[in-house]
């Protein structure tokens, strides 16, 4: 009897919810930039209450919660307002986590994927920008940081927050793997 | 199996300059005063990190 060889199949169940978790992605990363584009500090409270608490531990200084306006600190002149947020970095951070952790993976990975990105994007943001923040009033008070610094400040942050979070997701991900 | 480094860094600067860059340049940033210089540092920024990173890995990987 001769073996018939059948053609792979084009769109396996895993190449289906690849390409619905990517369709998915771009949806909730547009959606975050329509939202941040026109948020206030009322709707970003979720984000800017514990960062403006982390960055008052760090630096010493209380801020206190202006209605409509920020976190504003009064002894060091100088206010978390909606444009420090972070929330660019944490879409960049969610969309990593879960391209590394999710594609490719059987389906309940991918559940465990998805909220394992979520946290990681959330808790990333609020640590690494407070700590970012934190950073540039110290530089100021020392007369160190002239303007054009804390643009490139911001982008290194961030850009070496995500190289390690991937190390973090490539990690997690081997090690999911290997629990299946 | 991980993912490679590569690949890694490929999804870092797409995704990051993809939001930070390109979503605002599509909505019309560009004609924003300091955008240009804005996209200059964080592209410089961000594309010399990267090539730094996978310079390391490639190293910490020879010496093993």
């Amino acid at each position: 009897m001769r073996a018939v060889i059948l053609p792979r199949p084009v769109l396996t169940p895993v190449r289906l919810h690849d390409a619905l978790t990517v369709a998915g992605l771009a949806t909730v990363i547009y959606a975050g930039k329509l939202f941040y584009a026109t948020a206030t500090v009322e709707g970003l409270r979720w984000v800017l209450h514990p960062t403006a608490r982390l960055v008052q531990w760090l630096v010493g200084e209380p801020f206190a919660y202006e209605m409509h306006y920020g976190y504003v600190s009064q002894t060091l002149h100088f206010a978390i307002v909606p444009a420090c947020a972070g929330v660019n970095f944490m879409l960049v951070a969610f969309a990593l986590l879960t391209t590394v952790l999710c594609l490719g993976a059987p389906l309940r990975q991918r559940g465990l994927g998805l909220a394992l990105a979520a946290l990681g994007a959330y808790g990333a943001t609020v640590v690494v920008n407070a700590g970012r923040i934190a950073a540039w009033i110290m530089l100021r008070e020392a007369d160190l940081a002239p303007e054009a610094l804390h643009r490139v400040e911001g982008v290194v942050v961030y850009v070496v927050t995500l190289l390690v979070l991937f190390e973090l997701a490539r990690w997690a991900r081997s090690k999911l793997h290997a629990l299946a | 199996m991980r993912w490679p480094r590569v690949l890694g860094v490929a999804l870092v600067v797409g995704w990051y300059l993809g939001v930070t860059l390109l979503l605002p340049l599509l909505n019309g940033a560009a004609a924003e005063p300091g955008f240009a210089q804005h996209a200059r540092v964080t592209v410089g920024v961000t594309l010399g990190l990267s090539g730094l990173y996978l310079l390391l890995a490639a190293r910490k990987r020879r010496a093993r």
